[in-house]
């Protein structure tokens, strides 16, 4: 993705309101995923460290 | 009033930035803004109310991990020229980095620990802070890499298409962001 920095220039109209669509159509984050991931991550490393420690 | 122990999760902690915790050893390879943040001007803005850092503690070695900096902003959208703007409230997670000397030592950490961090730390405690103050959207500025990017969008964040995003939140954004994407997600 090209990605371009800020040049200054003013708002158009039509992009203020696709970015006012954008922001109301956006959805919280998936909580139960996130937290899954979570506790994943944390028993592998508890499982690391148990690991080393033997 | 939040208890920052609540969001331990067994391996680490979170605690509030002090002159008393050495942050010296925090290394920052590709962000080395953030690491100078850290050491020179976190307390600085701790001081002035402007920002607050929490570091991210191994609860086992007591090093740093990982830090990151919350402080409250304006989501802001033009209504056109001279017709003033319309605003929605906001979080701003204005640092994040992983700690990379600690990283080094803890290999097996690669490359999930930036996205524990956000899911343990960064987004529960947002949303307890937006309990206490109306904030509806978490938001950053990330650096403008395509990978990051496509990272913070795995954590649910989204962006605007280019065209648009090159358009809007051109009168509040921080000089310290210039070349920066932003980025948001519902709280």
């Amino acid at each position: 993705m090209k990605v371009k920095p800020f040049r200054g220039k003013l708002v158009r109209k039509k992009d203020a309101k696709k970015f006012k669509e954008l922001l109301a159509a956006s959805k919280k984050p998936d909580l139960v995923a996130l937290k899954k991931e979570s506790d994943e991550f944390i028993n592998y490393i508890k499982a690391m460290r148990s690991t080393q420690e033997s | 009033m939040i208890n920052l122990n609540n969001f331990s999760d067994g391996c680490y902690k979170i605690v509030h930035l002090t002159s008393d915790v050495d942050v010296s050893d925090f290394v920052s390879v590709k962000g080395k803004g953030l690491e100078c943040y850290l050491k020179h001007w976190a307390l600085v803005d701790e001081r002035s109310g402007k920002a607050r850092t929490y570091l991210v503690l191994d609860t086992c070695t007591n090093q740093i991990a990982a830090y990151f900096s919350l402080q409250t902003g304006l989501i802001t959208v033009s209504r056109g020229f001279l017709r003033g703007i319309d605003t929605n409230t906001g979080i701003e997670l204005a640092n994040f980095a992983v700690n990379d000397s600690y990283r080094a030592v803890h290999s097996e950490l690669v490359p999930k620990f930036g996205a524990h961090v956000f899911s343990q730390f960064i987004l529960p405690l947002s949303m307890e802070i937006a309990k206490y103050v109306g904030a509806s959207y978490l938001y950053i500025y990330s650096l403008p890499s395509d990978k990051l990017m496509a990272h913070y969008q795995s954590m649910g964040f989204s962006h605007t298409p280019e065209r648009v995003r090159r358009f809007i939140h051109n009168h509040v954004k921080p000089i310290y962001d210039r070349g920066c994407m932003f980025m948001w997600l519902k709280l």
